[in-house]
C-alpha cells in the first residue's frame, strides 16, 4: 500500500510538472514579460530585478521570456516528432511481427543495421547532409529513433501474437489489416504508451543537444540547449545564464520521466522499474 | 558456443556490410559535389572544365557500385581520402582524434564500474530503506540531466569554485578526469537502476532462499551468488553504451574544449564534408556493433544457458 502511495505521488508530481509546462508553453505570450527577442545591447547582463525578474542576457534580452519561451520550442518540436516515430512504430513493427516470414526477417534486419548507428551519429549526419532546418532536424531525429520503436513494437506484437485471442479471431476469418487495427494494436497500446512517455524525455533531451551543439535551429532562436550554447562564453561573469536553460530541460525531461515510470508501474506491475 | 559465435559473426557481417551502403548512400546523395568543393579551393573560378578533370580523377564518374566498392576497398585498405575539412589525409585525422575520445570513452567506462556496480549493490541490499530512495531518486534525475550542462555545472564546481581544475584542457590524465565524469555520470545512473532491478529480480529466486536456509549472510548471498548472476543485462548494456559515450562524446567535448572525433564530425559536419562523416560513421558503428558483439559473447561464458535458450 506504501509503495502504491507512492507512485501516485510520483505520478501526480510528474504530471504537475508536465501540466506546468504544456500550459507555459500554450500562453508563453501572454505570461512572459517582454519580447524574447527584443535585443538592446545597453541593457545587457542586467542583474534581477522587478521589470525583469531573471535579469537580461548577454544581447540584453529578457532572459525569463526566453526560457518561458524555451518551453514552446522545446514542446512544439519533440511532441510532433514523437506522434510521426509512434504511427511509423506501430505501422511497421505490428505489420511485420504479424505477417512473419520473409518480410518480417528483412525488416527486423533493416532495424538491426539502424540500431547499429548510436542515434546521434545517424541524426548528425542526416543534418549534416540536409543542412540545418527545423524540418531537417525532426527528420534527423525521427531517422535516429524509428529502428527502436519499430523494434520496441515488433517485440510486444510477438508476444501477443502468441496469445490465443490472435488463433481465435484468426479461426473467425479475421483478415490481417483487422487483426493488426481491431486486436493487436489495443493490447500493446498500454506497453506502447509507457513506452513513448520516456521517450518523451529523451527525445527533449536530444533537441536540446543538437540545439547546443549549433545543428538544426536558426541563430538565435530561444530553444533551451541554443540558450546554454550562446551563455557558454559567459561561464565565468555569468554563470547563472548556464544555470536557468539547464535547469528547464532538466525539469522538463525529470517530469515525464517521473510519470513515464509511475505509469509502467501501475500499468505493467510485472514488469520490475528499471 | 562456437556455433553461436560464428552465427553472430555472419550476422554482423550482414549489419556492417548494411551499415556501409548506408553511410555510402549518404555520401552518394549529398548534393554536394566534392569535386566542384576541391576545384573551387584551388581556384574561386574554376571552370566546369577544370571540375570536371577533378571529378574523372577522384573517379566520380564511375557508376555508383564500383564507386561503392572503391570506396569500401580504401577504406579497408586505410586510406579512406582526404578530408575537405582539414585537407589532410582522413586517416591521419583518425589517428589524430581518436585517441582522445577513446580515453575519455574508456575513463569514463571506469567511472561506470567503480561507481555504478558497488552502489547498485547497496540499493539492493539495503531495499526501500532511505538510502535506497535516495539512490533511486538522485539517479532519475541523473538520467534526465542534459550531458552539456552537468559538463558546465561540474566545471563551475570544480574549476571556478573550487579551482581544482582548469577550464581549458590540461595535459595527461588529469584533463580526462571532469570530462569524462561528465560522460560516464548518466549511464553510472541508469546502470545503478537497472543493476538494483536485475539483483532484485534474483534475490527472490529459489536459489536464493535454499542459501538463506543454509545459513548464508545477506552479504554473502548477494556477493557469491546473486552478484553474477544478475550480471548479463549489465554487460549488454555496457557494452551498448560504448558506442553512445563515443557518439555522446561530441557533447562533451564541445564544453571541455577537447579535440577528439565528436568535435572532429561536427565540425565536417558544419562544413559540410560528407566524405569524412561517413567514414566517421562507418567507424564508430563498427566499433558499436563489435562492442555489442563482445557484450553477447561475454554473456554466454558467463551464463551459458542463455545461448542455449536463444539457440532455441
Amino acid at each position: 500500500m506504501d509503495r502504491k502511495l507512492s507512485k501516485h505521488l510520483q505520478a501526480i508530481a510528474g504530471l504537475i510538472i508536465i501540466f506546468g509546462i504544456v500550459l507555459t508553453a500554450l500562453f508563453a505570450p501572454a505570461i512572459a514579460p517582454h519580447d524574447p527577442t527584443e535585443i538592446d545591447l545597453a541593457r545587457k547582463f542586467l542583474p534581477p530585478s522587478e521589470d525583469y525578474p531573471l535579469g537580461t542576457d548577454q544581447l540584453g534580452r529578457c532572459e525569463l521570456s526566453r526560457l518561458i519561451f524555451g518551453a514552446r520550442h522545446s514542446l512544439a518540436i519533440s511532441l510532433p516528432i514523437l506522434s510521426i516515430l509512434a504511427i511509423i512504430g506501430l505501422t511497421i513493427g505490428t505489420f511485420g511481427a504479424s505477417i512473419g516470414g520473409k518480410t518480417d526477417r528483412i525488416l527486423t534486419m533493416v532495424c538491426d543495421i539502424f540500431v547499429s548507428f548510436p542515434s546521434l551519429i545517424i541524426a548528425v549526419a542526416v543534418i549534416g547532409i540536409l543542412g540545418n532546418g527545423l524540418e531537417n532536424l525532426s527528420l534527423a531525429v525521427v531517422m535516429a529513433m524509428w529502428a527502436w520503436f519499430t523494434r520496441t513494437v515488433h517485440a510486444y506484437t510477438m508476444v501477443e501474437m502468441g496469445k490465443d485471442y490472435v488463433l481465435a479471431a484468426r479461426i473467425c476469418g479475421c483478415g490481417p489489416a483487422k487483426l493488426i487495427i481491431r486486436h493487436l494494436i489495443p493490447n500493446i497500446l498500454p506497453q506502447f504508451f509507457v513506452y513513448l512517455s520516456t521517450g518523451v524525455a529523451s527525445s527533449i533531451l536530444m533537441v536540446s543537444s543538437f540545439a547546443f551543439l549549433g545543428l538544426g535551429l536558426p541563430h538565435g532562436v530561444s530553444e533551451w540547449g541554443a540558450m546554454l550554447n550562446e551563455a557558454r562564453s559567459s561561464l565565468y561573469s555569468h554563470p547563472s545564464l548556464l544555470i536557468y536553460p539547464g535547469s528547464c530541460i532538466l525539469v522538463t525531461a525529470a517530469g515525464f520521466n517521473l510519470f513515464g515510470e509511475a505509469l509502467r508501474d501501475t500499468l505493467l506491475p510485472e514488469e520490475e522499474t528499471i | 558456443m562456437g556455433q553461436y559465435i560464428a552465427r553472430r559473426l555472419f550476422h554482423l557481417c550482414i549489419v556492417l556490410a548494411g551499415i556501409s551502403v548506408i553511410c555510402f548512400l549518404l555520401l552518394a546523395f549529398s548534393g554536394k559535389d566534392p569535386a566542384e568543393y576541391i576545384a573551387r579551393r584551388a581556384d574561386i573560378n574554376a571552370s566546369g572544365q577544370q571540375i570536371d578533370a577533378i571529378r574523372s580523377e577522384m573517379g566520380l564518374d564511375q557508376p555508383l557500385v564500383e564507386r561503392y566498392f572503391e570506396w569500401i576497398v580504401n577504406l579497408i585498405r586505410g586510406k579512406p581520402g582526404n578530408s575537405l575539412y582539414s585537407g589532410r589525409p582522413i586517416a591521419t585525422d583518425f589517428a589524430q582524434y581518436f585517441p582522445v575520445t577513446f580515453s575519455l570513452v574508456a575513463l569514463a567506462m571506469l567511472w561506470v564500474v567503480i561507481l555504478g556496480i558497488p552502489i547498485g549493490l547497496l540499493s539492493a541490499r539495503f531495499r526501500d530503506s532511505v538510502a535506497d530512495h535516495a539512490i533511486r531518486g538522485v539517479t532519475l534525475l541523473g538520467m534526465c540531466i542534459p550531458t552539456f550542462w552537468q559538463g558546465f555545472l561540474l566545471l563551475l564546481a570544480f574549476a571556478i569554485r573550487i579551482p581544482l581544475y582548469t577550464v581549458m584542457p590540461q595535459p595527461g590524465i588529469r584533463g580526462y578526469v571532469l570530462p569524462s565524469l561528465a560522460l560516464g555520470l548518466p549511464i553510472v545512473c541508469s546502470l545503478i537502476r537497472l543493476y538494483r532491478s536485475a539483483l532484485l529480480s534474483q534475490l527472490s529466486a529459489d536459489y536464493v532462499q535454499y542459501a538463506k536456509a543454509r545459513g548464508l549472510s545477506a552479504w554473502r548471498i548477494l556477493v557469491r551468488h546473486v552478484m553474477r548472476n544478475a550480471l548479463p543485462p549489465i554487460i549488454t548494456l555496457f557494452c551498448q553504451y560504448l558506442g553512445y559515450l563515443i557518439a555522446g562524446s561530441a557533447v562533451v567535448e564541445s564544453v571541455f574544449s577537447l579535440n577528439g572525433i565528436g568535435t572532429y564530425l561536427i565540425s565536417c559536419v558544419l562544413a559540410s564534408d560528407s566524405v569524412s562523416v561517413a567514414s566517421c560513421m562507418l567507424v564508430i558503428a563498427t566499433v558499436f556493433v563489435v562492442s555489442n558483439l563482445l557484450g553477447d559473447v561475454a554473456n554466454g561464458l558467463l551464463c551459458p544457458w542463455m545461448v542455449r535458450e536463444s539457440n532455441g
